[in-house]
């Protein structure tokens, strides 16, 4: 009687494991990075997949090979680069997927549908570009890496992301971004620099297109726009004429008649921007930035012994700053990529709210936004 | 059918757990795509549309403790009974059967189709219900106060989730809301017009009450529960409003999930699986009271023994489970939920309220007559 009524209790334990197809680790290839490109296969377009599975199997000769698949939809391109392999190719895990510059070019949307269609795939994940193929990133990847093959490009990213040197590239942040009216996404390029892949700079989009890319020193100062920064590594010009006293010359030697300029490298303890509308009219923007940084190393040697010195240093560093801040904002409005948002701040008004993304398109390139950048130095390090 | 019932007093409960019952029977398995539904009607003001629900639903709930209290210590039924005579009354207890039914079933199948899109997307309906049925039936069977303990702990064990949420708080964007009331007020009312599926299951009190032992209390724990159940909507409505942009929110069918698609940690890496196996912790408790709700009715009007409709009920739920098997035909099942829940929760009180009144005066008026 008493086994009777634990009956059904054990009845459901029997049900937990019957309804589900068994999957054995040795079995599967985890695919965790890929490379998407746009081939022409006899006259027609097609999608070429990119796959380094990761195999569990002890008896696999390699740990990881080389797929390639091709077909219309991206899902059927995975299936068909699964018939090279003898592994079932799991795409629960992909951490990373990449855009090879054509494919990058027509549009990536298509290819992010239905990465956030299929729930299994994390939000997390890490997107990235490329100016070559992404055929050719993965496969320089597979020959010239030897140490966790398969891990590298996620790393090389990650560890950017950690230090907010480039803007976010999860799927969650280019989704939410991609589609949003005035606001356009950035992702990180990867190149072949000397046989290694290389992080060589960020991607620009308009809307889901690739349509230019600027270098390294340009994401920081779009990040600061865009998020906090902390620990940034960031790098200032100012004008050597201006500061000759100051130069610390050993006696006898000549200083070089080229450095013209004095380069400061800085470790930004805080960075903020915030973007403010003017004029809805006019579209006129204020962009207030407020930087404080260590300076840790001058081009030059320097004495900087006062603190009228040191401000003098930090209005020329501001200067620099503005300046940058311009011919970014210059270049982006050319390639008509609103990174920094002005679209969505318009949108916000009462007078925009109903913008569309082609208005605001028309209209980008007439904004005007006034830089003013705020710099503090905290210290110099442990010499004045 | 009596009009006002015999509690035994072992076999009341105090006030205090209608609470816990409101909030279980409010934060079903919509909560999951609800922010997505009222913000396809109010844009970004979706979160005035939930201010004003919550609204609605004080006033609503205010009314059914009135015309509660007008008897001594009557059911709906009993109260039907009073107002329309024994036919009428066992006619609408009995679209009340139905009702539960069907909303049990929408609930099922709603939280199947999460598990196989989101963990196990080869998994048979059937036998995912059957264990989520063989629970339900199992805490149901143990009459209500077994039900409210169940109800209790479930749901204090669901809520750590609002932990979670600080992350996507710390993503949010505030440009989203701006400018505040862009939409007009008509789009905001169709709002909160939209939430009445996800908001239903308060009407349970009009089957609970007789069981109420100190009812003179009756008021704070249900406002309290209709606020808590409000305020829980309306902080995913916020969060998400800020956290996707108006494009993605539009086309995610359970966006209170992806919320949690960002959040890793050391030992996990993907905590919305955990977060969709949770949610059970949400719709049982449901499941387990609409199913006492269905066997309290029929025991009430056709006097079946609550076992014997317990597993009949159960029995049929569980054979209709496979047959909603692709989205839009659940969509379709949830649609017609809602739209007799409407006539059935919201506006059936205010058309019981004047007869009720006129009711009470007539019995008043007679019996000074008498005296």
């Amino acid at each position: 009687m008493k086994f009777l009524k634990y009956f059904p209790l054990l009845f459901t334990l029997l049900l937990l494991y019957a309804c589900l197809p068994t999957m054995q680790i040795e079995e599967t290839g985890i695919v965790n990075s890929r490379g998407v490109d746009i081939v022409e296969v006899n006259g027609e377009r097609m999608i070429e997949t990119t796959i380094i599975p990761y195999l569990f199997d002890p008896n696999a000769d390699e740990i990881s090979s080389i797929l390639v698949g091709r077909a219309h939809t991206i899902k059927q391109a995975r299936q068909d680069a699964g018939n090279q392999t003898s592994y079932s190719l799991a795409p629960g895990q992909i951490r990373l997927e990449i855009y090879g510059k054509e494919a990058a070019e027509a549009g990536i949307l298509v290819y992010l549908n239905t990465l956030i269609r299929d729930a299994r795939v994390s939000d997390t994940m890490q997107l990235a570009v490329t100016n070559m193929t992404a055929r050719e990133i993965l496969e320089t990847e597979q020959e010239t890496i030897k140490i966790n093959t398969s891990q590298y490009l996620q790393d090389l990213l990650s560890k950017e992301r950690e230090i907010n040197t480039i803007p976010k590239n999860s799927l969650h942040a280019f989704a939410r971004t991609v589609e949003q009216v005035g606001l356009d996404p950035t992702l990180p390029i990867i190149d072949v620099v000397d046989k290694y892949p290389t992080l060589t700079g960020i991607a620009l989009f308009q809307h889901d297109r690739y349509v230019g890319n600027t270098n390294l020193s340009d994401a920081i100062l779009i990040n600061i726009m865009l998020e906090h920064i902390q620990n940034a590594p960031l790098e200032a010009a100012i004008p050597a004429a201006k500061y000759e006293d100051l130069i610390f010359q050993r006696s006898g030697e000549e200083r070089s008649e080229e450095s013209e300029l004095i380069y400061i490298y800085l470790s930004s303890t805080r960075g903020k921007g915030n973007i403010k509308i003017k004029n809805t009219n006019t579209l006129h923007y204020q962009a207030d930035i407020l930087l404080q940084a260590e300076a840790l190393e001058t081009s030059v040697p320097m004495n900087i012994t006062s603190k009228e010195i040191s401000e003098k240093i930090e209005r020329d560093i501001e200067e620099y700053f503005e300046g940058q801040y311009e011919s970014l904002i210059t270049k982006l409005q050319e390639v008509n990529a609103d990174i920094f948002g002005l679209g969505q701040l318009y949108t916000a008004t009462r007078e925009g709210s109903k913008t569309t993304q082609e208005e605001w398109i028309e209209k980008y390139p007439q904004v005007r936004v006034d830089f003013n950048v705020e710099f503090t130095i905290t210290n110099f390090g442990t010499v004045n | 059918m009596q009009i006002n019932l015999q509690v035994p007093t072992n076999k009341q409960f105090r006030a205090f757990y209608l609470f816990f019952i409101i909030v279980a029977m409010q934060t079903g398995v919509a909560v999951i795509g609800v922010p997505r539904i009222v913000f396809e009607a109010a844009g970004h003001d979706a979160w005035i549309s939930v201010i004003l629900a919550h609204l609605f639903l004080i006033i609503l709930v205010s009314i059914m403790i009135y015309i509660l209290r007008q008897y001594e210590n009557a059911d709906l039924l009993g109260i039907q009974r009073d107002v329309f005579g024994n036919f009428i009354s066992k006619l609408i207890g009995t679209v009340y059967i139905l009702f539960f039914i069907a909303e049990t079933l929408s609930i099922l199948i709603t939280y199947i189709e999460i598990i196989k899109v989101f963990i196990f997307p080869h998994s048979s309906s059937l036998i995912l219900g059957l264990m989520i049925l063989v629970l339900a039936v199992y805490a149901s069977a143990g009459g209500l106060k077994v039900i409210i303990g169940v109800v209790f702990i479930f749901l204090i064990l669901s809520h750590w989730l609002i932990l979670l949420l600080p992350e996507p708080i710390s993503e949010m964007d505030w440009l989203h809301f701006q400018p505040i009331i862009d939409r007009g007020i008509g789009d905001i009312i169709q709002g909160t017009y939209k939430t009445s599926y996800t908001f239903m299951g308060f009407e349970m009190l009009f089957f609970l009450y007789p069981f109420v032992r100190n009812k003179e209390k009756i008021r704070l724990p249900v406002i309290l529960g209709v606020s808590w159940s409000a305020i829980a909507v309306l902080l995913l409505t916020v969060i998400s409003i800020g956290y996707f942009s108006a494009q993605q929110l539009e086309r995610r069918v359970w966006p209170v999930l992806h919320l949690f698609k960002i959040q890793t940690t050391p030992f996990m890496e993907r905590l919305d699986y955990i977060v969709v196996a949770e949610w059970m912790m949400v719709t049982v408790p449901k499941i387990v009271l609409l199913l006492w709700g269905v066997t309290y009715i029929a025991k009430r009007i056709y006097k079946i023994q609550t076992k014997h409709s317990l597993y009949a009920v159960t029995g049929i739920i569980l054979l209709l489970t496979p047959f909603f098997d692709t989205h839009f035909e659940i969509q379709q099942l949830i649609e017609s939920v809602r739209i007799t829940g409407i006539w059935l929760v919201y506006i059936y009180p205010f058309i019981l309220l004047p007869f009720v009144i006129i009711k009470v005066k007539m019995r008043k008026r007679r019996e000074d007559k008498k005296a």
